[in-house]
């Protein structure tokens, strides 16, 4: 009896290290999949996703060197809302964080690093509503 | 040890244990039913107190939620709270309603709805089975039940409120000590509205409260708090068919029944005062806008108060994202501390002040138990449409007849004990054609039951039998009269006047009349002449005593000759009706009178 019982013990572990093996995860450890830039302080989000092309390019015209493209990335009552005047200075860089974008119900986000000219770079977190005419921008928020 | 004995043991053990995993499943799934319970819609929260003589406090929770959206701690950022703290996150440990439970003399409810959503509060689960459950309440701890409505479930209550209490011809409103409402949107939801209506006309409008929801909406996206209940999910309910009604001013809120003015119901609100990030611009942002709890606007929100002084409105400015998080949003506001400390203060106010008043044990009849009754009276089959009715301590009365617009109505009588029906009588004008011997107005006999002068009074029977104001008759008089209609008679004006009144009943027979058999009994009452009965052919007054006679008739069949009636006699009872002559069965041909001699 005590033959059996060793053997199906034995066994039980065998199944569970196939299983293991063969159902894991190959690929390689990622980091937190929120798309925060190292350091950035944590969002409550889900892990996010590449961002569409068009909501990249949106996001881009906020750094154009020209200012009423820049204001063309807005929804246009929020370019009617804001003071006029060209929102950022020329020269800015914005970087798009890799796999930030969520979207849900004609919105979305994402998040980026924008940095002005030499002035240190911020995380920001981009609000974007679906339009006929594609994504624009709701809003901008600096992340502290 | 035998290898056989230890299999039977393992077996013993894995059924033991599977015992033990069973029964523990069941007992953590079972809900804390209380004496109102329906399907596990009304649940007592702990701790469960005695509910006789206790106040019941009633949550309702609203659109895509169930009676779990109580359990959040109170605060803000539940879960972060929890976890710096180092505890596991514990739905319901210091939930609001177990605050409430708490408190002395208090039992606390959850209604819980979850089944019927996505649909409307008229839905008979919704506002229907809350009334059910406020009425049971009330009747189970014989106090009037404080309602707290977060959201829809405010709206709920209000159609609720104005549904019968299913045992008397009260309201469910009179049920209710207080109604609070917790971000009820009371005229709708410019959020649902703007939802619904679709992003581009967005643009058009320009709204600045549409422009910042644009902007919270944004923040929603990919959004995950430990919590299920955020306001983002609730963002995602409010695209529903449930969230059209929700639209601003919707025709379905426009439809509900108002609130009762007696009922004191007092509103709770969020307003989230929100500026828009300036974030890294170079130009400023527009200027602080107010967007409510999010989901409900302010003049929503506040829209209806009564007896209860000014709205409450919680302020918060949240930044950025963090409106998703502020205590003024609209999941979160309703365990908000402030928010749970008026409601508690308003308990302990009204705990033990306001009793209701027992069922009746003999409660008046609904309209259908009044037309079940009328029908099982009636001797043959017919249509019952009633009229007007009337209940009284012991007595119930219907007017009603067997056509809808009919002018010829009967009032049926009711004694009623412990609820049940028995018929007094049956009241109907004497009519010429009706040949029913038992619809006779009989005011006498009703009064002869001393029934309350009301409903004397609204039978129209006297309330006290008509006396003439003499017994006696002139008998010449009376014997000039008989003469004036064409008729001779053998009785003497002396023999009249000895006849024993005050009804008297005279024969007579046409003035010419070759073979007899055109009489009339001429009707007295007192010194009145009160009716004129007549027959085609040997009608006899066959017997008197002052207070009813007897009057035969000969039955004809279709071939019988005038001379030879073969059908047999019939026998009719003449009696005084308090202002008319009744006869038992009605005479075929009558005229009434109404004379002094």
């Amino acid at each position: 009896m005590r033959k059996t019982l060793l053997f199906l013990g034995l066994t039980l572990v065998a199944a569970f290290g196939i299983g293991y093996l063969a159902l894991r995860d190959d690929q390689p450890p990622r980091p937190p999949d929120n798309g925060k830039p190292p350091g950035a302080p944590s969002l409550p989000y889900k892990s996010g996703g590449p961002l569409p092309a068009q909501a990249a390019d949106i996001a881009q015209d906020l750094a154009s060197s020209d200012a009423a493209t820049q204001r063309a990335a807005l929804t246009p009552e929020l370019d009617h809302a804001l003071e006029a005047g060209r929102l950022l200075p020329e020269g800015t860089r914005i970087d798009l964080s890799e796999d930030s974008w969520h979207e849900a119900n004609g919105y979305a986000n994402a998040q980026a690093t924008l940095t002005k000219p030499g002035k240190p770079a911020q995380h920001v977190l981009m609000g974007f509503a679906k339009r006929s005419t594609g994504w624009r921008i709701t809003v901008v928020e600096v992340l502290k | 040890m035998t290898g056989h004995s230890i299999r039977k043991r393992i077996v013993a053990l894995c059924f033991t244990l599977l015992t033990l995993l069973g029964l523990t499943t069941v007992l953590s799934g079972t809900a804390a039913a209380g004496p109102c319970s329906t399907g596990g819609k009304v649940v007592q929260v702990e701790p469960r107190g005695p509910v006789a003589n206790s106040t019941p406090v009633l949550f309702v929770h609203g659109i895509n939620a169930g009676a779990d959206t109580w359990n959040q701690p109170e605060g803000v950022y539940p879960a972060d709270k929890a976890q710096k703290a180092g505890e596991a996150y514990r739905p319901g440990k210091g939930s609001f309603p177990a605050r409430v439970a708490h408190l002395a003399r208090v039992t606390a409810w959850t209604y819980d709805y979850y089944a019927a959503q996505p649909e409307w509060v008229t839905d008979r689960r919704i506002g229907p089975a809350l009334a059910d459950a406020i009425n049971c309440l009330a009747r189970a701890t014989g106090h009037k039940v404080v309602v707290v409505g977060h959201s829809m479930g405010g709206l709920a209550t209000q159609y609720a409120a104005s549904r019968s209490d299913g045992r008397s011809d009260s309201k469910t409103w009179q049920n209710i000590a207080e109604v609070i409402t917790i971000g009820t949107p009371t005229v709708g939801s410019q959020l649902i509205t703007a939802l619904q209506t679709g992003t581009d006309l967005l643009s058009i409008s320009r709204h600045p409260v549409l422009m910042t929801l644009d902007a919270v909406l944004s923040f929603c996206a990919g959004y995950d708090l430990t919590h299920e209940d955020d306001i983002c999910n609730a963002f995602t309910a409010l695209r529903s068919p449930q969230g059209r009604a929700l639209r601003y001013r919707s025709a379905e809120i426009g439809k509900l029944p108002p609130w009762p003015k007696e009922l004191p119901v007092r509103a709770i609100a969020g307003d989230i005062r929100f500026t828009l990030p300036r974030g890294p611009f170079d130009v400023a942002p527009p200027p602080e806008v107010g967007i409510g709890d999010i989901a409900v606007t302010l003049d929503s929100a506040t829209a209806y108060a009564n007896m209860t002084g000014k709205p409450q409105v919680l302020t918060c400015r949240p930044s950025g994202w963090k409106v998703l998080e502020s205590g003024c949003n609209h999941v979160y506001i309703k365990t908000d501390p402030v928010v749970m400390e008026t409601v508690i203060k308003q308990i302990e106010r009204i705990r033990g002040t306001q009793p209701v008043k027992p069922v009746p044990t003999n409660p008046c009849p609904t309209r259908a138990e009044l037309k079940t009754a009328v029908t099982r009276t009636l001797q043959a089959p017919s249509e019952v449409h009633l009229g007007d009715s009337k209940c009284y301590p012991g007595w119930s009365a219907v007017i009603w007849g067997d056509t809808p617009a009919t002018d010829s109505v009967i009032t049926t009588v009711f004694t009623r004990t412990a609820g049940r029906l028995k018929l007094a009588t049956h009241l109907v004008p004497v009519m010429e054609d009706d040949h029913d011997p038992d619809w006779v107005r009989d005011c006498g006999r009703l009064r002869g039951m001393k029934p309350p002068a009301r409903l004397l009074e609204f039978t129209g029977c006297p309330a006290t039998a008509q006396q003439p104001t003499t017994t006696t008759i002139d008998g010449a008089a009376a014997l000039g009269l008989i003469q004036r209609h064409n008729f001779s008679t053998t009785v003497t004006a002396q023999e009249i006047t000895r006849m024993t009144g005050p009804l008297r009943a005279v024969q007579a027979a046409c003035v010419g009349s070759a073979n007899g058999n055109c009489v009339s009994v001429f009707f007295f009452y007192g010194n009145r002449y009160v009716g004129q009965a007549t027959g085609s052919g040997q009608l006899r007054l066959a017997s008197q005593n002052g207070t009813e006679a007897v009057l035969t008739r000969p039955i004809f069949k279709d071939t019988d000759p005038t001379c030879c009636p073969s059908g047999g006699t019939e026998t009719h009872r003449v009696r005084w009706g308090g202002s008319a002559v009744v006869a038992s069965p009605s005479l075929p041909y009558f005229e009434p009178a109404d004379e002094p001699l």
